[in-house]
């Protein structure tokens, strides 16, 4: 077509046709023809998965603005899916390899799941499906790293073996219902999820599925084996009177840590400090040991005040306190926790200390739950213990403060933990140098405590790698499960889109009834992306259109992240984190 | 004039290792020694032998932020077929957690870094725990040594130590690494070669760490 003949017929014709259907609104109201064509080979490209088609899409601000005021919907969907291709050519272009594979099954695992952003495109939920992926747009990638992508996504041949005859495993008895078949027609078919459930009970089995979990397991096999050895010394120390001895005589090994607990209550049984230690530590706790309800309630409120005085002087815990003095109110309980050390509850605004943690502390230090409430020295030494704890919990109230002062949805994500870990670690760092209480405390209590080893290594691990290369181990190494802000952003756009969708397509009685009974936009906000995504439907509109909002504009998180880490980074070279007494330091040769 | 010193000093580490081959034709058959590439960090801050098997990474927005710039070499991983038999599952709990990392980071850190004030910061970070100590139950340190690093000062540190994975929850789970490291002072910052890798893997990866660290130039 020749260029005045493109001018004089189809030029005004287009212009004529997008005036009609844009009415006059103006530019940034309407797509104009060139940015629908754009748009057209956008989602073409990115139903198709095409990581590269998602990131022209995202930075493509005109198509985009134009998009969300006349589709919103449309806009919302589409970025949701671009949001998670991103995501994932950056997950993937991280350093992967044999030592955290399984880390990255769990960061697949949350990203691929049935009706995800990624299965939207093709990239799921079956897993099989991202190999065919890394091979049409990632075919640089080496070998050895594609293997570690079959090995996250638990691909049959890498967990069971080239397997011949019936591909089958159980457990159980399979005749009588009591357990489960295998086989890899079906293994094809199923998500990450079910297959890490499968993987999971083999685990509980026992034999060659270990790698792929049971780390909690071997933990305990090792801390059997040091109460075994601790009971026998003492029993061979001659330290016991006759009827001690006999007392211990045919009892499991339970049962004989607990009564030579029992026995050191209270008594001088000449027994080296580190065995009695070992086995404190590792026994079940004494009736006396044990913290009933009222007592953790109050024992909460006491800590509040003694973890307050054992932040003063370090600046992460005056940044911690300032944070306390300016509105927001420090609110510690005790209570059991299953999986960790602390939570911490946006919702009411309360720091969670693990009961089970405490009742440890008490054993190994010798106190009861009547004792450490009246003595003083005990609880500033419980606080002093714990207060690592608060320190990682507050950074984690500080964003959600931030996030509620803006009225914008906090999601739980990587970005929050490098934040939460970073605080912590630069506290523990510069809590170690001054206090000498504390580092005496952690350093003794190693022995038996994995907690405070975990205290010391984190604070070693920030020194030694700096803030930057600590983001990095926090990301990969600690909260490889965890969905980036990018990834949730992703995650909730599609469910949001996909919700908003079906709700414009019910009848009004239908839409009223579902209403109704929502969930509540305050409601909605203090859910997990991952809680988002699975209800959806359950969400009132007005909370769902709040929520498509937040997650589609990051930049203020994104500011809020990069404000924090800038303040950290300041932080690292001020507080010298690991020049702490350096009498046994190696001497330059 | 510094791409042909380059040149030739990757062509000198080739040579040294296809001669180390060639030495030791007489013992039992070697997996092949591996083929090295040149690689030129932004602004020739430095440059170096790349193993070619090796995947690189690198996050050159962080680096612009941090003042930090590095690259990071990830050995290929290589499976033994009796890796998958439950005869050969490392005895020690811990160990079988997880694996490790085999990598190699070769890093700058200009004299505005964000995480250190210089060297010596750096080396007195790395050569003892945070409570000063260089060995217990989980971490072992050697002295830093000051030796020779291609003509130039530099320091040596080593270290082993067992690392946990998930220390805000109850898991146990560790990794089991050794690491070597050498710290070179600059007149703009100073550099640091990092070498990582599980204690089962340390020796098989470590002559590839060498040959890169003989290849490095770094600004005075």
């Amino acid at each position: 077509m020749s260029g005045t003949r493109f001018f004089r017929r189809v030029l005004p014709a287009a212009a004529a046709a997008w005036l009609a259907l844009c009415g006059f609104r103006g530019p940034g109201f309407c797509l104009t023809p060139e940015q629908e064509t754009r748009l057209a080979s956008y989602e073409t490209a990115i139903s198709k998965g095409d990581p590269a088609a998602a990131e022209e899409f995202l930075a493509d601000k005109p198509v985009i603005s134009a998009l969300s005021e006349t589709e919103p919907q449309r806009e919302a969907s589409l970025k949701a899916r671009a949001e998670a291709l991103k995501d994932l050519k950056e997950l993937l272009a991280m350093s992967w390899d044999d030592s955290n594979a399984n880390s990255l099954n769990l960061a697949l695992t949350i990203r691929m799941d049935a009706g995800k952003p990624l299965s939207m495109v093709g990239v799921g939920p079956e897993p099989e499906k991202l190999l065919s992926w890394l091979k049409k747009y990632r075919p640089d990638y080496p070998v050895e790293k594609i293997e570690i992508v079959k090995r996250a996504i638990r691909q049959w041949k890498v967990i069971f073996g080239r397997m011949h005859g019936p591909r089958s495993i159980s457990w159980g008895d399979v005749e009588k219902d009591e357990g489960v078949k295998v086989v890899e027609a079906d293994w094809l078919t199923w998500t990450l999820r079910e297959r890490n459930a499968v993987i999971d009970r083999l685990v509980e089995e026992g034999g060659r599925f270990q790698e792929y979990g049971g780390a909690g397991r071997k933990a305990e096999i090792k801390k059997q084996a040091l109460l075994r050895l601790a009971v026998t010394k003492v029993m061979r120390s001659g330290a016991l009177s006759p009827q001690q001895a006999a007392q211990l005589h045919d009892k499991s090994l339970t049962e004989q840590g607990y009564l030579l607990g029992s026995f050191f209550d209270g008594s001088r049984i000449a027994v080296a400090p580190d065995l009695k230690l070992v086995i404190n530590a590792y026994r079940k706790p004494l009736p006396k040991e044990v913290l009933p309800y009222r007592e953790r309630e109050v024992l909460g409120a006491m800590l509040n005040t003694a973890v307050s005085k054992e932040l003063a002087g370090t600046r992460a815990g005056e940044k911690v306190l300032a944070f306390y003095s300016g509105g927001a109110k420090l609110k510690l309980s005790v209570l059991p926790i299953d999986l960790t050390y602390s939570g911490y509850d946006g919702a009411s605004g309360t720091i969670t200390l693990d009961s089970d943690t405490i009742q440890r502390f008490m054993q190994m230090k010798g106190c009861t739950a009547a004792s450490l409430m009246k003595n003083e020295e005990q609880l500033r030494a419980a606080a002093k213990y714990l207060s690592p704890l608060v320190v990682y919990e507050a950074g984690h109230q500080m964003r959600d403060a931030w996030a509620k002062k803006k009225v914008l949805y906090n999601p739980q994500v990587q970005e929050s933990e490098i934040e939460a870990m970073s605080l912590e670690a630069l506290y523990l760092g510069e809590k170690l140098k001054k206090d000498p209480e504390f580092a005496k405390l952690l350093k003794d209590l190693r022995l038996v405590s994995n907690y405070a080893v975990k205290r010391l290594e984190i604070a070693a691990e920030f020194s030694a790698s700096g803030s930057k290369k600590f983001a990095s181990m926090v990301r990969q190494r600690y909260f490889a499960e965890l969905p980036s802000i990018d990834a949730a952003s992703a995650q909730i756009l599609e469910a949001v889109a996909a919700e908003q969708s079906r709700r414009s397509a019910m009848k009004a009685e239908a839409r009223a009834e579902l209403e109704s009974s929502a969930l509540s936009q305050e409601e909605a906000l203090e859910m997990t992306p991952e809680e988002i995504y699975g209800a959806a439907g359950e969400i009132g509109t007005p909370a769902l259109e709040k929520l498509r909002k937040d997650m589609t504009d990051l930049g203020p998180y994104k500011n809020g992240y990069e404000a924090f880490d800038s303040e950290i980074r300041s932080g690292t070279k001020s507080a010298k984190t690991g020049s702490f007494v350096k009498q046994g330091a190696p001497p330059i040769l | 004039m510094k791409t042909f010193i380059f040149a030739v000093t990757v062509f000198a580490v080739l040579h040294s290792s296809c001669h180390a081959a060639g030495t030791e034709k007489g013992a039992a058959a070697k997996p092949a020694a591996p083929q090295f590439t040149g690689y030129t960090m932004d602004k020739d801050y430095f440059s170096c032998a790349i193993p070619s098997g090796w995947r690189l990474e690198r996050e050159k927005a962080r680096d612009e932020k941090y003042k930090i710039y590095e690259i990071e070499l990830i050995a290929p991983v290589v499976r033994s077929p009796a890796s998958a038999s439950p005869k050969s599952a490392p005895k020690a709990g811990l160990q079988a957690a997880a694996g490790s990392p085999t990598a190699i980071y070769v890093s700058y850190y200009a004299k505005d870094n964000a995480d250190f004030s210089g060297y010596k910061d750096f080396i007195e970070r790395n050569s003892a725990n945070i409570l000063g100590e260089t060995k217990n139950e989980r971490e072992s340190y050697s002295p830093v040594k000051q030796i020779k690093l291609n003509g130039r000062a530099a320091f040596e540190l080593s270290r082993a130590k067992l690392a946990y994975l998930h220390p805000e929850s109850k898991s146990g789970e560790s990794v089991k690494l050794k690491e070597k490291l050498y710290v070179l002072p600059a007149i703009d910052g100073f550099y640091v070669l990092h070498f990582t890798a599980s204690a089962a893997g340390f020796q098989k990866s470590l002559n590839i760490f060498e040959k890169v660290a003989g290849s490095f130039k770094g600004k005075p």
